[in-house]
């Protein structure tokens, strides 16, 4: 027998692979069901952290089925990517905090009208206000 | 304005860095540290306020293998950003200076900072013959560590020899080796177990520290219950196949090919508390269970001295009974178990802070 008849099955990791679904997709949706009647209630804005939660991929499919796709998709390239898509339901995200290798850091569903990490800050407003009138002084120079 | 009178948010903008890369940054140490993500804009908030932290690290009886994995963490833009923030006052083998100048840096820092500074301490402390078996600049460490506690605001134990001895400590243990908590018992200590520990943990407990100003809820062995509340075997992806009764029994049968459960090759999963199954090493590629191999247990106390590795806990005299009967009974209810824990930390760390 030679090292080649051992078959070597890649381990992929967490997530162990199982397509079987862990019951705990349903009780998510169940959670995001109420987030959501908060939400349009003129309540605060919910978060849903995945990454803690022991899902199996079948869990993970499942509620990536349920949820669906909405209007809006955008990657935001912020200390490496993050991916931010509207599911089916408006008002409920799904963000994924990637590192600069896609690898994902964190990923979350919020539920509220926009995610906090696609909303421009108001610390960069102002520090954008403050550059922006240094364009005329450009122009001016050139016009001259 | 000088630069060490900046906050965190000043800096941040200072180096063009926008508040979606600190939030994203946030987002993650919550993550790890199980903090409600609602309650990232609330810590980006606070930690913007921040100010500079003075810090002192000392490397006592110790190989250098701590401080390799902390400069090796997962978001490393921001994080450096973060890091730098501290003023990193003494760190023998970070800092250009050495002998007398080195010597010169902590004093100062010491004065300057009384009663402020945190010290950061990695490597075990002999306690025979007065400390003579670890000696730099004609101090004992013994010493050191005394005068160092003395003005520090808190203290945290990097890594297994800091927290509880180590390697140091292991039989026959010549030096007499000890942890920090074992002599200064004075100070708020935190320790940070792992051989190495990992790199996130310290992300985490500095920046909570900065954010809440104060060093994050603890268990009774004064680790970060953030990180370690729960058991490798709890977190664990193999753990699905220790509920089905699937055991690898040699490292190279069918079992093993499999990715099954490495109880019976001796894994320490079901008594070691530490955050690896979910956090990973080397920015998240890897975990031993993950490369085929058993959980050590090296964020226990006296982990080295605890039989052999690779003997099932069953057979060793790791723990309790009861431990490793809770192990076993726990079964196939974990998968909702767990759920429910990691909801309970949660809850527990916002109502706290």
């Amino acid at each position: 027998m030679s090292l080649k008849d051992i078959a070597v099955k890649f381990d992929p990791g967490p997530g162990p692979g199982s397509p079987e679904t862990t019951g705990l997709a349903v009780a998510l949706l169940r959670e995001i069901a109420d987030h959501l009647l908060t939400v349009s209630q003129g309540g605060d804005r919910q978060v849903v952290e995945l990454t803690n939660l022991p899902l199996s991929d079948g869990d993970v499919q499942l509620l990536e089925a349920k949820l669906g796709r909405g209007e809006v998709e955008a990657r935001i390239n912020a200390a490496g990517p993050t991916e931010v898509f509207e599911t089916a339901f408006p008002g409920v995200w799904w963000v994924r905090y990637l590192s600069e290798g896609d690898r994902v850091i964190t990923q979350q569903l919020e539920i509220g009208a926009v995610p906090v990490i696609l909303e421009a800050h108001h610390e960069d407003i102002q520090a954008s206000a403050k550059r922006f009138p240094s364009m005329f002084d450009e122009l001016d120079t050139n016009h001259h | 304005m000088k630069e060490h009178d900046l906050t965190l948010g000043e800096e941040l903008r200072r180096q063009g860095i926008s508040r979606r890369s600190f939030l994203k940054f946030c987002a993650g140490v919550a993550s790890s540290m199980a903090i409600p993500a609602a309650m990232v804009p609330a810590m980006a908030e606070s930690l913007a306020q921040a100010r500079r932290q003075p810090a002192i690290m000392m490397a006592y009886q110790e190989c250098t293998g701590c401080l390799e994995s902390l400069t090796r963490s997962f978001a490393p833009t921001v994080e450096n950003l973060i890091f730098n923030f501290i003023s990193l006052d003494f760190q023998h083998a970070l800092q250009a200076a050495s002998g007398d100048q080195a010597v010169d840096a902590i004093k100062t820092s010491m004065k300057e900072n009384w009663g402020k500074y945190l010290l950061l301490v990695d490597g075990s402390i002999p306690l025979n013959d007065d400390g003579i078996y670890s000696v730099s600049h004609g101090q004992s460490h013994l010493d050191s560590l005394r005068e160092l506690a003395e003005g520090a605001a808190a203290i945290v134990s990097i890594g297994t020899c800091a927290s509880y001895g180590g390697i140091g400590a292991a039989s026959p243990n010549p030096t007499g080796a000890v942890g920090v908590d074992q002599i200064i018992t004075d100070k708020p200590i935190l320790n940070v177990p792992g051989c190495p520990p990992m790199p996130e943990v310290m992300t985490g407990v500095y920046t909570s520290f900065l954010a809440f100003g104060a060093l994050p809820e603890v268990d009774s062995l004064k680790r970060p219950k953030a990180f370690f509340g729960d058991t490798i075997h709890d977190r664990c992806y193999r753990r699905t196949f220790y509920d089905q009764g699937k055991f690898a029994d040699s490292f190279d049968d069918e079992g093993a090919r499999n990715g099954w459960c490495l109880y019976k090759l001796g894994c320490k999963g079901p008594i070691t508390h530490n955050a690896c199954a979910t956090l990973k090493f080397n920015e998240g590629v890897s975990w031993p269970i993950q490369s085929g191999h058993g959980c050590i247990g090296c964020s226990e106390p006296n982990f080295w001295d605890k039989e052999g590795f690779y003997k099932p806990l069953s057979a060793g005299q790791w723990g309790s009974a009861e431990g490793i009967a809770a192990a076993a009974a726990a079964g196939v209810a974990l998968g909702a178990a767990s759920a429910v824990m990691s909801r309970r930390n949660q809850n527990k760390i916002s109502g706290g802070k």
